[in-house]
């Protein structure tokens, strides 16, 4: 038996991987060393404050930063997802449908969603609401406008076909719909989810006493660039948590894609 | 026949497209003249309407739409000097493009918007620090969909362009870019949006003096509702006007690489 | 075993309205009507096929053959004229009654695996999970895919996915199987033994199939009665009777004399329909 060449190859994008960002380690490390920059801690400095600020004082942490941001953002995307997919459905099937409020769904979907921030404040004020309303709203359209579309481009012949074996209305929708429109829906989850996380880190930094963005704000506020450094880290470690996930719910749903 | 139930579709289309937004709007006046809705929430949707057309014909919120507009633009332009050679060069070899893309993963999970406190301590409250937040953040797409379309060209274009004796400056921009560039396009089409957002989102968390962001910060701390909807409407119409804009310039300049996408 | 399909369909085998049979009258249809491009598909088709007879359709391309089979299923309200299943006129898909298209790519669900493609149907219409199982195994045993119940189709060949749409059609026990050029897009290898899986399958559940094909070969090997087609607007030809013995054998009975003659008539047939020189032949 040799080695597949796949394995070689697979091998060799692992060991660039490991070069890379041991690279660019380096360069943070060697520049911040030799700029001596205000603003540029060097590493060493941001993982011990990841260490021992965060990961060491875990209790206070998840209870002060981590567990209120996520509590805003997945409720937001799950109340977004639940609600686009189901309007989506219905407006991909009937054209007619479609013709009525598409217009309006394209202009909501070219507001920036930072942009209702200041709308929903003057609205729902400051609490948890506004900013669960807030990412709501955000990656409604994204996940809409998808979901639309993967209804849309359906195959007909999947329909002929449920037709042909007289399969019911609900189960149509389940199990031939739904699935074909898969890829589609979560391309827009993918795209909803970055969306969301932005949503969730400004709300957070213009009107929050909790949560990574308050606590980044702080930071900023009392000079304490190292820690404000070792919040980014958190957030884009939050961030690829969450991406990860995702993209494994998809590989399990969507494995039929592979086959 | 399906063509021709098609071409009859199309002003079937925006007639029900107008019919929605008429609705929708009567709808949303009736809600408040009815007094179901407080002015609070809801002003009657003909003055929110009212406010858009009076803003737009105001000088100062013109010159506060300008102002962002302006950071948006400067941004993506250096963003877009930069990251397009960039991309040119990475993306003629794999090892430079597969380092480019861990670089690329590694950075991608931190919202730009979180970068804003640290801007606005290096780079103030103003239109600097905008810019440098829209250059770093529309930098990406426009990599990444570069070395992508540098991918995507054809081994036989650029072989074929070297049998015909063509220099290695003229490969470069005959064959590469013009391939790449539908790619390219898409990227600074997505840069766009992601300008827009982080311009807005500088301008509220950073305040200062001028911007469409700031104008809506203002409006709504005096409780001026009508005014906040109506600069909500504008940023939609703005992304509106951008996005259409683009969109036609797609469809104009890069109609080959539809049908070349159509065909396979 | 505990289910025999034969006795289930020999319980109603009196009367004319037996169960399988079909009859078309006076079938016409026409597309985008009103329009420049108005296309007059079916221009009075009338033929009736008997409870478990193989009847196969062929005409030169473009004919309507697809257009006629919509028709007659019942995915499809023809522009005017009748359908009758078993002496019920046909308005949407009867329930004795499903087809077998000719893209399978499209027509089995990639998202589920092939038993689940072949027992989704049957979860309609109340039949009890030990049934439905034993069906599905059944089915798949009947097309030779025993071993591939929990592959998706996408992992297998294309006269696989074939198999496993006429083995969905099979579990499903219509009275009336109809099959839309379902080997057109197999190679010719593949497809000379998905002919002979019909034709076992056939012989043994004894369904009645309407087969719509336009390889002129396949027709005459397959079908007890072939039914030709004039161009758009189409009508019936001419019907041809086979009385080629069965069982039939890819090479032996492709060699015979009656076989060669029958399929020179029909290729005769079709070249005149192309030509414009046929005239309607009316129905028996």
């Amino acid at each position: 038996m040799t080695i597949s060449p796949r394995l070689i190859r697979h091998a060799k994008d692992l060991g660039l991987q490991i070069i890379v960002v041991a690279a660019v380690l380096a360069v943070w490390k060697l520049g911040t060393e030799w700029a001596d920059s205000l603003y540029f801690p060097s590493p060493n400095k941001v993982f011990a404050e990841v260490w021992n600020g965060w990961i060491l004082d875990w209790s206070n942490t998840w209870e002060d930063n981590l567990q209120p941001s996520l509590m805003r953002l997945l409720s937001g995307f799950f109340l977004a997802s639940f609600f686009a997919i189901t309007t989506g459905i219905a407006i991909g099937r009937s054209r007619t449908l479609g013709d009525y409020v598409e217009p309006i769904i394209h202009f909501v979907r070219s507001i920036p969603p930072p942009a209702l921030l200041p709308l929903f404040l003057v609205l729902l004020g400051i609490d948890d609401t506004m900013k669960i309303v807030l990412i709501a709203t955000g990656v409604f359209p994204p996940i809409l406008l998808n979901t639309i579309d993967g209804v849309r481009s359906i195959d007909p012949l999947y329909l002929d076909t449920a037709t042909a074996y007289r399969i019911s209305r609900s189960r149509r929708l389940t199990h031939v719909i739904l699935p074909s429109a898969g890829p589609k829906i979560f391309a827009g989850l993918r795209i909803s989810l970055s969306i969301a996380v932005i949503l969730m880190v400004i709300s957070e930094l213009i009107a929050a006493t909790n949560g990574v963005g308050f606590r980044i704000l702080q930071a900023q506020r009392q000079f304490k660039m190292v820690d404000l450094w070792a919040g980014l880290v958190v957030l884009g470690t939050m961030g690829a948590f969450l991406n990860g996930v995702l993209s494994l719910v998809e590989r399990r749903v969507l494995r039929w894609r592979r086959a | 026949m399906a063509s021709a139930s098609r071409s009859r579709r199309v002003p079937v289309k925006w007639v029900r497209g107008a019919i929605g937004a008429g609705v929708l709007f009567v709808a949303l006046e009736v809600l408040t003249r009815a007094e179901l809705v407080t002015a609070e929430y809801l002003p009657p949707a003909s003055s929110i309407l009212r406010e858009v057309f009076s803003l737009l014909t105001t000088r100062a919120f013109l010159r506060d739409l300008w102002v962002t507009i302006q950071a948006c633009l400067i941004g993506l332009a250096i963003a877009t000097l930069v990251a397009v050679p960039l991309g040119l060069v990475l993306g003629l070899g794999r090892t430079a493009y597969k380092a480019t893309i861990v670089v690329i993963e590694f950075l991608r999970p931190i919202p730009s918007v979180a970068l804003i406190p640290l801007a606005i301590l290096i780079y103030g409250r103003g239109t600097d620090m905008k810019v440098a937040l829209v250059v770093f953040a529309c930098l990406w797409p426009i990599l990444f969909n570069t070395i992508y379309g540098m991918h995507s060209v054809d081994p036989v274009a650029a072989d074929t362009a070297r049998v015909f004796g063509l220099g290695r400056i003229r490969i470069g921009t005959r064959v590469y870019l013009r391939s790449a560039s539908p790619f390219i396009f898409t990227g600074f089409k997505i840069a766009t949006s992601i300008a827009v957002i982080l311009a807005v989102s500088a301008e509220l968390i950073a305040g200062g003096s001028e911007g469409i962001g700031i104008v809506m910060l203002e409006e709504a701390s005096v409780g001026n509702q009508k005014t906040v909807y109506a600069v909500t409407i504008v940023t939609g119409l703005i992304g509106l006007v951008l996005l259409g804009a683009l969109g036609a310039v797609e469809r104009r300049m890069f109609a080959w690489a539809q049908a070349e996408r159509a065909v396979a | 075993m505990s289910i025999e399909p034969m006795h289930e369909e020999s319980v109603d085998d009196s009367g004319a309205e037996a169960s399988g049979s079909l009859a078309a009258t006076d079938l016409h249809h026409v597309y985008g009507r009103g329009t420049s491009e108005e296309h007059h598909a079916l221009g009075g088709i009338t033929f009736s096929m008997n409870k478990g007879e193989f009847v196969a359709i062929v005409g030169p391309s473009g004919c309507g053959k697809t257009t006629l089979l919509r028709c007659l299923s019942g995915l499809m309200a023809p522009t005017s004229g009748s359908v009758m299943l078993e002496g019920v006129p046909v308005e949407s898909v009867p329930k004795d009654l499903t087809l077998v298209f000719q893209d399978y790519r499209r027509s089995l669900y990639p998202w589920l695996r092939v038993d689940a493609n072949v027992e989704f149907p049957l979860k309609n219409s109340g039949i009890g999970k030990a049934e439905r199982t034993e069906r599905v195994r059944q089915a798949l045993e009947d097309v030779g895919l025993s071993g591939h119940a929990s592959k998706y189709p996408g992992q297998l060949s294309g006269g696989m996915q074939q198999r496993v749409s006429i083995a969905r059609a099979l579990a499903y026990r219509p009275h009336l199987l109809l099959m839309d050029e379902p080997f057109a897009s197999v190679d010719a290898q593949t497809r000379a033994s998905l002919e002979d899986v019909l034709l076992e399958v056939w012989a043994r559940r004894r369904k009645t199939v309407l087969f719509v094909t336009h390889d002129i070969d396949e027709s005459v090997y397959l079908a007890d009665r072939v039914v030709v087609l004039s161009n758009a607007p189409s009508h019936v030809m001419a019907e041809i009777v086979v009385d080629i013995p069965r069982p039939r054998d890819q090479i032996e009975t492709k060699a015979t004399p009656e076989f060669v003659e029958l399929r020179a008539e029909v290729a005769r047939l079709i070249r005149d329909a192309g030509t414009g020189a046929g005239k309607p032949a009316g129905d028996s």
